[in-house]
Order: structure tokens, then sequence, then C-alpha cells
């Protein structure tokens, strides 16, 4: 392939197909965590980061041009959208250009330590999954609450994790740290495996 | 129509390609490109389809024109209207998942108008024959009329050459067959053909010419009568297959046999509705190879599968050693070497693949080093397993199945990208490990493979039966 | 065959574009299976009755819990009462973009080379719809593989996590890249590359059906808007 900053044909294939497998993870796990509400809040993102961080880095380092992160993220934000949460489009795409940023600079494509960076950031932010459907939908399920007669402690009871500082720290440490080892396992992958499979 | 005069190619990054390869074919002219794995038969097919060295980066000198003009010059679209490519594994290709969709799929990207894609797409169905399947789930389509509709789609765009990359990889006997045909056809027709491949014998009647590769360079040509006339001991020295066309595979017939390890009683399998077989009871004796052979869709892969203890049979029961052995037991007892190499290999290289899950002992390691001796894989030993070529994958998926301690080993197609001196030396090495009491089991339709090590055959089909190989 | 039932693409996106106006403007939660009602009626019109019977089972069990919840004080121990309200209020957005996306695919990329995409994004789109079924048969190699080499042992799993993660994960990463580069080899050499505008197979002009529907989906969401307000 010729190295210029031009999408070639298999550039798109190979991203649109990596993208397909992080948002199958995503999906998968997120549908087995929705059973318990401590898992799904507290940990499910930490897990999807985790698993998904290897495949991130390949599919960056495999591609190595900019805007790999974007497209990526775009895509998730449109899926989210056809599910009925229209807001976290623009979240991800947010999210897409400040990882982008990191990436800026000519290489840090094939930089295990600048992927680390960005997707230990996209961890920390990706707790948007969660947040935000709660923040938009909260006051039309605490409407419905109210009428079905639930007590005023227990609907708060629902949100304790994400009002309570002390969980709130915990999360956003937890998910950006399984970020952060999915990187590390990551760049053994790719050193180990990838590279010397000669697919990067 | 094809003119590479002094044509050379490396690949980037590696020491592999070819060497001035001067060649000529006049149009309507089908050439064949043959030679063991390796030997660059595939790189000139890239040449002349231009995916070298505008899609595969290398070093490129000489000159390759077609129909008269310089393809160096053209770019990849231009050079799909003149050269049209098949290659080896038809389902890993489509775009549509119908049929029709499929077929249309170059016009699409041609950008012609509506109707002309409609008239295109229907002539070439036409054409190749698969009108009744039109509006069938490509995914659903035999082997054989995968590549039919691979070809059907390389046809809409009315190209002037064909180049077929080991076209036959993955396709049965009655693929292969189909494949003749077909290529008979497009011959028939005036279109000019460049086929790489490693099995010759179907050819016999279309190809003009053979060319044989060796290192990167055309090392000899026959024509058809030559290369039958060729004595056994030279076909043997060039590593090539038989060019000798088979006589049809002996009928089994049921014979008493020494005690069986393996047997199956009643066995059957359902898939949703479906029948994939119905009532299979077969007995494996020890210290013989047997192959099974039978049509497409027989279900062999599956009752391979279900005799390792890798899928669930609906009805019947499986019994080592006259007991009944549980999925978990069969696991334990019996190697299942699947033909699709490429969801085997777990570990960072060769060697380690070998080890994997067995003690490191002094004596295991040094069986590992003269396995892969045996096979020609010692000088790849720190390699990834996914580097290797697809025909030392496949000698790779061997060696882990002999190197793995259990008694009974299953094979699925073992020798489907293997040339002559590999697919021999297989065989040897099957033969010598049924002497050593292993009971084999080989599902193939490679006629060579069979008469070379095969003890018995089983047929799987309509009707079942066994026996032995004349 | 499902094709011709199908609507037209650019009805399709007209009837998403409605629901997500009546679920985002309305307030009134409970009626949104207005919405559901008409999305449901809009597969079965489709031809589209596994997904229309399937999903309208789902539906039957949120009302039930819903009922449970609103009225006999039900309190779930798996899956709260929160994911069912949403489930429930995003249920006609779910089907209106399940309908969407499993358009045959020739219908959509006809659709979006009349839009001048280009050939690039249509191929990306393309691949998506086919490798969902191969990313399964995949997974279901690597897991064969798996169990016969022995690697599955309930010991090892426990023991060894992140390893087995390397298992799974390397075999079905290296074969993905495969699968994605013989795909683009197949497709450049059959004028992937080529600039310009794309043609397609299917030429399907909207007909009355068409207008018809998409006039329907207003109305729908139009009348329940109207009577969310008139109870608020």
């Amino acid at each position: 392939m010729k190295e210029t900053n031009k999408w070639s044909v298999r550039d798109v294939i190979t991203t649109v197909l990596l993208s397909a497998v992080l948002i199958v993870i995503q999906i998968v796990v997120n549908m087995v965590c929705m059973a318990n509400d401590f898992v799904s809040m507290v940990l499910s993102v930490g897990i999807t980061m985790f698993l998904c961080a290897p495949v991130y880095m390949l599919m960056v380092s495999r591609i190595g041009k900019r805007f790999v992160t974007l497209i990526y993220m775009t895509i998730l934000g449109v899926i989210f959208l056809l599910m009925g949460n229209w807001f976290l489009l623009p979240y991800y795409v947010l999210v897409g250009i400040l990882c982008e940023a990191i990436l800026w600079k000519e290489g840090s494509c094939q930089k295990p330590k600048r992927l680390t960076a960005a997707w230990t950031v996209a961890s920390l932010l990706y707790n948007g999954v969660n947040l935000l459907p709660i923040w938009f939908f909260w006051d039309t399920y605490y409407d419905f609450a109210l009428a079905s007669g639930m007590e005023q402690s227990y609907i708060d009871s629902y949100v304790r994790y994400y009002t309570s500082p002390g969980w709130l720290a915990f999360i956003l440490l937890f998910t950006t740290l399984m970020g952060f080892l999915g990187c590390m396992v990551g760049s053994r992958l790719i050193r180990r495996h990838f590279q010397k499979a000669g697919v990067l | 129509m094809i003119e590479l005069t002094r044509a050379s190619f490396q690949y980037e990054n590696s020491d592999r390609g070819v060497r001035d390869i001067s060649l000529s074919v006049k149009s309507g002219e089908c050439v064949v490109l043959t030679g063991l794995s390796g030997c660059g038969k595939t790189t000139v097919t890239r040449l002349v389809n231009g995916l070298a060295p505008s899609y595969y980066p290398g070093v490129f000198s000489g000159s390759v024109r077609i129909d008269g003009k310089d393809i160096s010059r053209l770019s990849t679209w231009e050079i799909g209207r003149l050269v049209g490519s098949v290659f080896q594994d038809p389902k890993s290709q489509f775009f549509s998942s119908e049929l029709a969709g499929e077929v249309a799929f170059p016009c699409e990207n041609y950008g012609l108008s509506a109707r002309e894609i409609r008239e295109r797409t229907d002539a070439a169905i036409e054409a190749l024959k698969l009108s009744h399947l039109k509006d069938r789930a490509v995914d659903i389509l035999s082997s054989g009329e995968k590549q039919r509709a691979a070809i059907a789609s390389v046809y809409a765009m009315k190209p002037k050459v064909f180049v077929c990359d080991e076209p036959t990889a993955n396709l049965d006997a009655a693929g292969t067959r189909q494949l003749a045909q077909t290529l008979r056809q497009l011959k028939e027709q005036g279109f000019t053909l460049l086929i790489a491949e490693h099995r010759i014998d179907w050819l016999m009647g279309i190809a003009d010419r053979f060319l044989y590769l060796r290192d990167g360079r055309i090392a000899a040509e026959y024509a058809p009568r030559d290369l039958l006339l060729l004595p056994e001991t030279d076909v043997l020295g060039m590593g090539l297959r038989s060019p000798h066309e088979g006589k049809s595979l002996p009928a089994p017939s049921v014979l008493d046999e020494s005690p069986a390890v393996l047997k199956t009683a009643g066995l059957s399998k359902r898939i949703r509705k479906e029948v994939i077989f119905d009532d299979v009871s077969l007995s494996f004796p020890k210290g013989k190879v047997t192959a099974i052979t039978g049509q497409n869709g027989a279900g062999k892969t599956t009752l391979a599968q279900i005799l390792c203890g890798l899928t669930k049979q609906t009805r019947g029961h499986i019994l080592i050693d006259g007991k009944k052995a549980r999925a978990a037991v069969r696991r334990r007892e019996i190697y299942y070497c699947g033909n699709d190499t490429s969801t085997q290999f777990f570990t960072a290289s060769v060697a380690e693949e070998l080890l994997l899950n067995t003690e490191l002992t002094e004596e295991n390691k040094d069986r590992a080093r003269h396995l892969l001796k045996e096979f020609g894989l010692y000088e790849y030993r720190d390699a990834h397993p996914s580097a290797l070529s697809g025909g030392q994958k496949q000698r790779l998926a061997i060696a882990c199945a002999i190197f793995s301690g259990r008694r009974i080993l299953i094979l699925d197609e073992p020798t489907s990208g293997l040339d002559g001196k590999n697919m021999r030396l297989i065989a040897e090495r099957l033969k010598s490990e049924a002497r050593n009491g292993r009971t084999i089991l080989v599902i193939t339709h490679d006629r060579e493979l069979i008469e070379s090590c095969c003890d018995r055959i089983a047929k799987i089909g309509v009707k079942f039966g066994e026996g032995d190989v004349a | 065959m499902r094709a011709d039932a199908s609507f037209a693409v650019p009805v399709k996106l007209w009837a998403l574009l409605c629901v997500f106006a009546g679920v985002t403007i309305g307030g009134n939660v409970l009626l949104t299976c207005i919405l559901t009602g008409g999305a449901l009626l809009y597969l079965v019109l489709q031809r589209n009755f596994r997904l229309a019977a399937s999903y309208g089972c789902f539906y039957l069990l949120l009302a039930l819990l819903l009922y449970g919840i609103r009225f006999h004080g039900l309190h779930m121990p798996v899956f709260s009462e929160f994911y069912v309200l949403m489930f429930w209020n995003l249920s006609p957005i779910f089907l209106v973009s399940w309908d969407l996306i499993t358009t045959p695919p020739g219908m959509l990329s006809a659709f979006l080379s009349r839009l001048r995409m280009p050939t690039p994004f249509i191929l990306g789109l393309l691949v998506v719809f086919r490798f969902f079924p191969t990313m399964r048969t995949e997974l279901k190699g690597v897991g064969r593989s798996m169990k016969n080499r022995g690697l599955t042992a309930a010991g090892q799993l426990l023991a060894h996590p992140v390893q087995s993660m390397e298992y799974v994960l390397v075999p079905f990463l290296l074969r993905v890249l495969q699968l994605a580069d013989q795909l683009s080899v197949s497709a450049v050499a059959r004028g992937a590359e080529r600039p310009g505008v794309r043609g397609s197979y299917y030429e399907k002009k909207a007909g009355t059906r068409d207008y018809i529907a998409a006039a329907a989906c207003a109305i729908v969401t139009a009348s329940y808007l109207v009577l969310e307000r008139s109870m608020a």
C-alpha cells in the first residue's frame, strides 16, 4: 500500500469491519450487564473498555492514518442514534475529535504510548454511555416512578452510584484504569502477534 | 493478447517475487502456470491483472502489455475492464448477499446505467447457467456454484482476459468438474485464459500450454501431450500433481474387519428440520487409514466434528474400544484437523504452536524438532503461524494433529492446497502413523492421496458403505 | 420476496424522523404505545412478520411488567424498572431503525448512489451486512479449535483469563484482517477504485404505496402528539 493520507478501499473495509467488531463487543457486554444495576452502572463500561482496547489499537495501527478514531466514534454514535439515544451521536463525535487531537502528530498511530493515551481518555469519557441516557430520561422516569407510588428514597437509590462522590470517583477511576490495562494487553498482543505476523 | 517482457517483481519487505518473466499469450489461448508452492505463479497472475504493483507494493521492472496497452500506465479500474480476476476463495470476496446483486457489483462500480447493468447481469447469469439460482442467497450456494457466481460477475464486465489464481483450492470434485466445463465454454467463446494451479489433471483438454515455474522463473514449457508422456519419476521430481485424469474411485464394499477402535451406531444429525445424515453406522479399525468420501453437502465435515466431540449428534452414539464415549472423552482421544486453517492457530510461533498444551520436556521438544524438519517447517520455527503460506499452514495443522498424543486422528481435506511434493510427504507420514497403531480418518476427494495412503474407503451419501482400496 | 414489499428508503428515513419527533417531543411515556402500534403495522405492511411477531411478544412482556410496576408496586431484583420504562419508550424507534438497517442492501446502495455518495462509502456499508453472519461462523470456528486443542477446560479459563482472551482474540482478529484484505482485492479488481458516480442494479422509484405510507407515518405521529397534549 502506498503511504499516502488518502483512504484506500482496503482502509475503509478494514475500519468498517473492526468497528463492527468493537460495536458488537459493546452491545453484548451492555446487554449482559443490564441484568444487574451494580454491574451495569459501575462495572460495564470498564469491562467494555478493557475488551475493546486491543481491537482498537490494532485498528488504528493497521490503518495508520488520521481520522480512524473519529470515524469509529461516529459509527458508534450513529448506532446509538438508531437505538433512540440521539444525544450520544454529537457526544461521541466530540470524544472522537479529542482522541484525534491526541493522535494528531505524524506517526503517532504506530506508537503504543500515544494510542494508550487516546484510549485511556476515551475510557474516561465513555461513561457518557450510561450517564447521558439517565440524564435525559430522568424526569420522565421520576414522574412515572412517583405516580407508581415508589418512595423517594427508593427512586433516589437507583442513581446512588452517580450521585455519591465516592462512587462516582470509583467509577471514573475504574473505567480509566480498565481502559489503560486493556491497552497494556493490547500493546503486548501487538508486539507478540500482530507485528510478528506481518499485518502491521 | 498478453505480452510480458522481462517482467520482474519483488514484494516489499520480502525476498519473494518473480524474475525475468517473458511470456506471450495469443488471443483465445489458455495457458496454465504450475509449480511448487511459492514458485511465483500467483505473482505472475498479479502482474497480469495489475494488482502487483498497484495493490501489492513492491519493485517492478520490465513491461506488461494487454491487448497492446502498457498496463503500468493504466489505473486499476481501467485494467479491470480488460482483465477479469477470479480468486481462490469465492466465499470471502462477495459484497452482496444475493446472486444477482453480486454479479451486478462490478457494473455498478463502473457507473453503468441501470438498464445496461440489468442486461449485462442477466446475460452473465444466463451464460454461466445460474438462472435457476438468481434470487438465492449466495451463502447457501455450493462451492462450485459460488466460484461460478464469481466468474459470472467478472464476465459481466466483458473483459478480454480471465486470470484465475488457484480457482479449485476451495472446490470439491463436483465443483472442479463444473469449473472445467465453464472454462472450456469461456475458451470456446474466444476469451484468453491464464490459470495458476497445482492440480493440473482437470485442465487437460482445456489448456494449450503448461508453464512450469521454479524459484520465480519459467523453468520449462510443455504441451499437454508432452506432459502426459512425462515419465512418472520426472513428475515426482518436479513435485507436480499427476497430470493423468484418474479412473473413478473403487466402489466401496463391506468386508469383515479386525476389531474396530472407533464405531458409530445409528448416528443421525439434523439441523432444524433438514436431515444432514441419517442412521450412519461405520467402524474404523486400528492401524488403518480410512478415506471418507462423498458428495459435497453429504455431511462429511459435520460427521467428523461429531466424532471428535465438537458438535452434538441428534441421535445415535459413538463407541471407542466398544464402550460408549461421551463428547468430553472423545475430545481426549480424537484429534480433529480442519480444512480451514485460518482459525486453528493460537500462539506466536510455529514451535510454540506445536508444543501448545503439552509438557515442555526435552523428549517432547526433540519430537517437535524432528516433525518440523520432516515437514519442511523447521526454518520457520520462530515465525508467526499466520505469516506462513497457505500450504505451510496446512502442513503445520497436520503436524499439530500428529504431535498430539491422541490415538485417533481425523483430517478434513488435508491436501487441498498442497503441491505434489507435499501431498506425497503427508501421505507417507499418515501411512507410518497408522503402522504405529494410530487410527486415521481422512475426509478427502483427492484421488492421488487416497491411492497413495488409504487402506479403506467409506462413502457418505444417500447410501453408506465402506470397503478396501483395491 | 421482501424487497418487493419493502418501502422506498426515503420513506423509511421519513418514518424514523417521525417516530423520533414523536418520542422526543411527546411527554406521555405510556401513550407511546400508539407509535409502537403504528411501527408494528409498518413492519407487517412490509411483510416483516418475524420481527413484528417477536418484538410484539417482547412488547407485551414489557407491558405486563409496566402494569405490575405502576399498579402493584412490583420491584424487580434484576433488570431495573428504569430500563423497562426506557425500552417501552424507545420501542417505536427500535422497530423503525431495525427495519431501516435490514433493508435489502441493494436498495440501500442504490439510494446512496443516487445521493452521489463515493464508492468506498457504499462498499463499507455493503460489507457490514455480510459481515455479521461471517463473524459468527469464524467465532464458532475459533471456539471449536480451542475445544479441540483442549484450551477450554474450566480451570484453564479461570486460571488464565487474559491468556484465554488472547486465544480468542488473536486468531479471530487475524481472520478479520485477512477477510478485509480478500474483500478489498476482490473489490479493487472489479473497479471499486473508479472515481465518479456508482450505478445500481435496483432502480425502484417511489410509488403510490410509498407516498401513502409516508403520509400515514406523519398522521400517526401527529395524532399521538395531539392526544398527548390534550391529556396533559
